[in-house]
């Protein structure tokens, strides 16, 4: 039944040029910086990309696109409409299309970040295949936590413009090292890949809350999804 | 989740007391109960049809009163699948081929495979299902959500605001037909329609709306012709129509009389009375009548008629009632 109801958000995201083509542009971007990393011979290029460019700003812009691109730029409860309209529940549609937007993103980003950290490798980083690796985990993880919270802001304003506002928030609170920053995906992106931890949390903190923030905002997205549905 | 009663059993809809946040049904309240069948909400959009369709299906906020479908709380996961509900715009997945969205909505309704090329040709709509519904006029998609609702086997309760309005042509030849097929066939059929002849063509049982409130309830709509202070309409298409005008006005129960684009309108009393009349002067003339047809009261007319049809009837209850009393009572005139 999930598979069923996931199915028009999945079309809808592989359907829609407009979706792609922002995804595009965004992964272009991210390699365009790696690229230029590595023309510069930056000692630990893939570091410095993948923590200011890479993870401040490609990710979270691609897992909006991607977010956005599954909802067919509507509010999480306008995309599920249809599918409860053919007798769907709307606690389940909601719940599989917050899973599409934060599997697809969660993909999206751990390939393109892993093929950012092997462009922008530099002599003094972590060997080619490992850093890859990390950097894919780290970035579907900090993509999946900005999709489920993008799913959030989407069941605010008529046509989810809320997801503007959270993206908007997380740049401000998470760009900061206090607690503030804990409560973003921002702050515990940038201490996965390798820089400042958000209230001096170690990294595997960090991981365990962007897992608990990924349940917690697709949580709150299902709850608000359903009760505006009902 | 409450159980119907007992009382309900059969009762497929019950409406009682309802009033929603939407000020178009805020000011009144509404009591009424669906049975297998096809009923008629007959008013405008501002009159509240539409929206008590979206209270059934679940998706309007009901303020006070009560709404029970099959027994159970409208919009509850159960019933929501066996409620097809097709308003003015229906809402399809945009990315979607229409072969695709039948199939998905056999899932979810949880109804046996069936081709969707076969469900689609019950409108004459096969041509439509490799089509993206992004690719859809509004008529179209009316159309396939149509096609959708009537050909399920799981749906027991059609919600469907003017079925044959702004409908994709290849359906709306066939939808009267499927509609009253789905009634025949234990379904309840609920149709908010604005128009009296598409009201009378679809259903045989009528409920007049004004404002939210019922103002009547009648399983024919020709017969409050007879009851309207304008009397009815007959409009005659004829060979000669100035011969047949010139007959016509000799007829004393011929009240109006009018030529317009080749047919003829005579207005009377009652139906009974100027079909008789029209007879008449036909034969008198010699003329060839190519049609005649009575035509359908405006919504206003059969909301009056309506109104005091009720009135009517509560006022010979209330006298009964009171005769009954009277007679009843000790010293009364009981012999």
């Amino acid at each position: 039944m999930i598979a069923a109801l996931a199915r028009p958000a999945l079309l809808q995201l592989a359907r829609t040029p407009r979706a792609w083509l922002a995804v595009l542009s965004w992964g272009l971007l991210g390699l365009a910086l790696a690229a230029l990393a590595r023309s510069l011979g930056a000692p630990n290029g893939a570091d410095h990309v993948l923590v200011d460019g890479f993870g401040s700003l490609v990710t979270p812009l691609l897992a909006y696109a991607l977010t956005s691109g599954a909802l067919g730029g509507r509010s999480l409860a306008g995309s599920t409409a249809p599918v409860i309209a053919l007798g769907g529940s709307p606690a389940r549609a909601a719940f599989a299309t917050t899973c599409v937007a934060v599997a697809s993103a969660s993909a999206l980003a751990a390939l393109v970040g892993a093929a950012v950290a092997a462009v922008a490798h530099g002599v003094d980083d972590p060997p080619v295949v490992r850093d890859a690796l990390t950097t894919a985990y780290a970035c579907a993880l900090g993509a999946g936590a900005y999709a489920a919270m993008f799913a959030v802001g989407s069941t605010f304003g008529r046509g989810g413009g809320g997801r503007t506002l959270l993206l908007l928030v997380d740049w401000v609170l998470g760009s900061r090292r206090g607690w503030l920053a804990v409560l973003t995906p921002r702050g515990h992106l940038r201490n996965l890949l390798g820089g400042a931890p958000p209230a001096d949390l170690p990294e595997r903190a960090s991981a365990g809350i962007v897992v608990a923030l990924i349940v917690l905002f697709a949580a709150i997205a299902v709850w608000r999804a359903h009760r505006r549905a009902s | 989740m409450t159980r119907t009663s007992s009382a309900e059993a059969g009762r497929v809809v019950v409406v009682d007391a309802l009033s929603t946040r939407h000020a178009r049904l805020a000011r009144a309240t509404l009591t009424a109960t669906f049975e297998a069948g096809v009923h008629a909400l007959v008013g405008g959009p501002r009159d509240g049809g539409p929206l008590l369709l979206s209270v059934i299906a679940g998706r309007a906020l009901v303020r006070s009163g009560r709404v029970r479908v099959l027994g159970e709380a409208p919009g509850s996961h159960a019933i929501r699948r066996r409620v097809g509900w097709v308003p003015s715009a229906p809402s399809l997945p945009e990315a979607m081929r229409v072969h695709e969205v039948m199939a998905l909505a056999a899932v979810l309704r949880g109804e046996a495979a069936a081709p969707t090329v076969e469900r689609l040709a019950a409108l004459g709509l096969e041509a439509l299902a490799l089509r993206r519904v992004r690719s859809l006029t509004l008529e179209e998609r009316r159309a396939v959500a149509l096609a959708e609702a009537l050909t399920s086997t799981v749906v027991r309760v059609l919600l469907l605001e003017e079925p044959l309005v702004a409908v994709d042509p290849r359906a709306a030849a066939r939808v009267v037909e499927l509609v009253r097929a789905r009634g025949a066939d234990g379904c309840v059929a609920l149709v908010a329609t604005a128009s009296v002849r598409d009201a009378g063509v679809l259903a045989d049982d009528h409920l007049l709306l004004r404002q939210g409130a019922l103002v009547g309830r009648t399983p024919s709509l020709d017969l409050l012709s007879d009851l309207t202070p304008s009397g009815a309409r007959l409009r005659v298409v004829a060979s000669d129509p100035l011969a047949l005008v010139t007959a016509l006005a000799k007829e004393a129960d011929i009240e109006t009389l009018a030529r317009r684009d080749g047919f003829v309108l005579a207005r009377g009393p009652d139906a009974t009375r100027l079909a008789a009349a029209v007879g008449r002067a036909v034969v008198s003339s010699g003329v060839d009548v190519v049609e005649m047809r009575l035509d359908p009261l405006t919504l206003d007319e059969a909301r009056a008629a309506a109104a005091d049809t009720t009135q009517a009837t509560f006022e010979a209850a209330r006298a009964r009632a009171l005769a009954a009393f009277v007679s009843g009572a000790p010293g009364g005139s009981r012999p």
